[in-house]
């Protein structure tokens, strides 16, 4: 069966043969089964055709809708009873209703003073914004605290203010806050500066003030930290015994100031 | 040439010498008066002002000797050998961390005496070591090479080798130091001197020790007594009355003096044997304390250095330097001894709540 059979299968299935050449075509399709499945195929898609005529006119586009409505005019909608399963939602809805209520009761029963969730932002097991209400505070990780006596421990809780302002002061170093005039480097206090272990030589440009006052999470708890040794100091004044320059051993070399 | 007045005080102060050296010798053992004798025909004395200042190691056979600077007294230096030659120096080249001066002379015998090399590194623990003295030589104890110092005037870190010896009652102060195998080990920068308390203390202990039967004379610069009494903890040994240094490990008497380390000396002298003859260390230009936490806090940057040139600012935490972890001030001055001049470095830097990465290039450290 080639195209053109095909198309006279079409044509006749769609009845646009003459009779003349319908009854012709008839007798030529009754010997060949390929040409009558072809031809039951093309009848069966003409009723389906013909069903559509079943669909309004309305549906079948925007202009036909337009024109379906002026034609018809505005009539009044006709009353939709009411739906007799209304009975079932009501139930539900009071059941949702009582969870609701229990849940609200529960969470105003909970104390205050209670565990608080803290949430380390950096966490990225966390990826609720920094912005989110649940964050109380930033806990720095406890990791081994070194406690120096002639140093001022620092808080382990991230003071967020003092962090702002060293924030502000590494941005413009030049400009020096008050808060941070009567800090001395390295967390130590003015009393237990020792100028005569510390004093840095003649020329050398002096801090006069420092962005180092947050607490800072520490890379090393100080486990190999070699300050804690005992340092020599030689002076350039000589022995007089000797002859050699004076060396004197201190305890600790944290508060000396060595060059580089 | 010398003038008639310079040989009249030169003559003067080798007689005064070879009494005293005789006189010094018989301080050493047998073992130490041979090694003394093997590395005599290299050492020369030093004069200046009519008498003996100090003494200069030959460290290359082109007549480039080594000194204490405490040895040198102005722009030319005289000289003599062990066998009576007379030797004009001239100053090359100076290193203030070793307090060494290169000296050369072109009078010196090629050939004529061994050349004292740079020491190794080996751990020299128990052994004795030979002060060299305008006098002659005298006997230590070899206690620590793992001290840490830092100069005054630079701030500079200085890894030292500690020794004890008996007081002598003479300047010790530029003495040429050697080991047992006759390996010049440094010059003696520095005595300790120990506050009024624990000098009181000592001398309540040597008291104390003197009760208990310890207490007797002689010991370290005598003979076979001596050995116990240098480098043990609890051996004889003198009171000699110089109570004003300390000692540590044994009773008073003691006095506990500081070299630079060998390895140190070997990069001197490396340097001073160079073309340039001149000894350069690496440096930024930063004095450093510990930093809370861990890093070297910056507390001043020297004008013109590369560390200003570079950002940094007193404040700053170095954290790494090449890889290496900075723990604090002392670590940073290790690492940068191990740096050379002009090889650029990398840094890690705190400041404020975050970090800098930081390439800088060493310059050499100011004297």
């Amino acid at each position: 069966m080639n195209g053109k059979f095909e198309d006279k299968v079409a044509q006749f299935a769609f009845g646009d043969l003459s009779p003349e050449e319908g009854a012709q075509f008839e007798r030529e399709v009754q010997g060949d089964p390929d040409a009558q499945r072809a031809l039951s195929l093309y009848k069966e898609m003409r009723e389906g055709l013909r069903s559509l005529a079943d669909v309004p006119e309305d549906q079948f586009s925007k202009e036909r809708l337009r024109d379906a409505i002026l034609k018809q005019g505005l009539k009044p909608v006709a009353t939709q009873p009411v739906s007799n399963r209304g009975w079932f939602w009501m139930p539900v809805a009071a059941c949702a209703l009582g969870f609701g209520m229990m849940f609200v009761v529960n969470t105003l029963r909970r104390p205050s003073a209670g565990p608080q969730v803290v949430i380390n932002a950096k966490d990225p097991a966390f990826n609720i914004g920094s912005q989110s209400p649940l964050k109380v505070a930033e806990v720095a990780p406890h990791e081994d605290f070194k406690f120096d006596p002639l140093t001022v421990p620092k808080p382990l809780v991230r003071d967020t203010a003092a962090e702002k302002v060293a924030a502000r002061a590494s941005k413009n170093p030049d400009e020096v806050d008050p808060r941070l005039s009567a800090v001395i480097p390295g967390g130590m206090d003015e009393a237990s500066y020792d100028p005569n272990v510390g004093d840095p030589p003649a020329g050398s440009s002096q801090p006069s003030a420092t962005v180092n006052t947050v607490a800072v999470n520490p890379v090393h708890a100080g486990t190999d930290s070699t300050s804690s040794g005992p340092i020599v100091l030689i002076d350039q004044d000589k022995d007089e015994q000797t002859g050699a320059c004076k060396a004197t051993e201190v305890g600790s070399s944290s508060n000396v100031l060595v060059g580089g | 040439m010398f003038s008639l007045a310079a040989k009249l005080a030169v003559t003067i102060a080798i007689t005064g010498a070879q009494t005293c050296d005789s006189m010094q010798a018989a301080a050493v053992s047998s073992r130490e008066r041979v090694v003394w004798n093997e590395i005599r025909p290299s050492i020369v004395t030093l004069y200046g002002n009519g008498h003996a200042t100090g003494v200069a190691a030959l460290i290359d056979d082109s007549g480039y000797f080594v000194a204490h600077k405490s040895s040198v007294a102005g722009v030319q230096v005289f000289g003599t050998t062990s066998t009576g030659k007379q030797l004009t120096f001239s100053i090359v080249s100076k290193d203030d961390a070793t307090s060494l001066v290169l000296l050369k002379t072109n009078l010196w015998p090629s050939g004529s005496a061994r050349v004292f090399r740079p020491p190794t590194l080996e751990d020299m623990e128990g052994s004795t070591l030979i002060a060299v003295l305008p006098t002659g030589p005298m006997r230590m104890a070899y206690g620590s090479k793992h001290k840490l110092g830092v100069l005054s005037a630079s701030r500079r870190l200085v890894p030292l080798t500690e020794m004890r010896f008996e007081a002598s009652g003479q300047p010790v102060g530029g003495a040429l130091i050697f080991s047992d195998n006759g390996e010049l080990i440094g010059s003696l920068n520095a005595t300790l001197v120990v506050p009024e308390d624990a000098n009181q203390n000592s001398v309540r202990d040597a008291n104390q020790n003197s009760l208990n039967g310890f207490g007797g004379q002689g010991g370290f610069g005598g003979a076979q007594s001596a050995t116990a009494g240098g480098g043990g903890s609890n051996g004889p040994g003198g009171f000699g009355g110089r109570n004003q240094q300390y000692s540590n490990s044994g009773p008073t008497g003691l006095t506990v003096a500081y070299t630079v380390s060998p390895d140190f000396v070997q990069h001197v002298l490396e340097g001073f044997l160079s073309p340039s003859h001149t000894v350069e260390f690496a440096a930024l230009g930063v004095f450093c304390k510990d930093a809370i936490g861990g890093g070297a806090l910056i507390q001043a940057v020297t004008p013109g250095s590369p560390a200003e040139r570079s950002g940094l600012k007193p404040g700053d935490i170095l954290m790494n330097i090449n890889q290496n972890p900075i723990p604090d001030q002392v670590a940073f001055a290790k690492v940068m001894l191990q740096q050379k001049v002009g090889v650029k470095i990398s840094l890690i830097v705190k400041r404020g709540p975050g970090q800098l990465f930081v390439d800088i290039v060493p310059a050499k450290a100011a004297d």
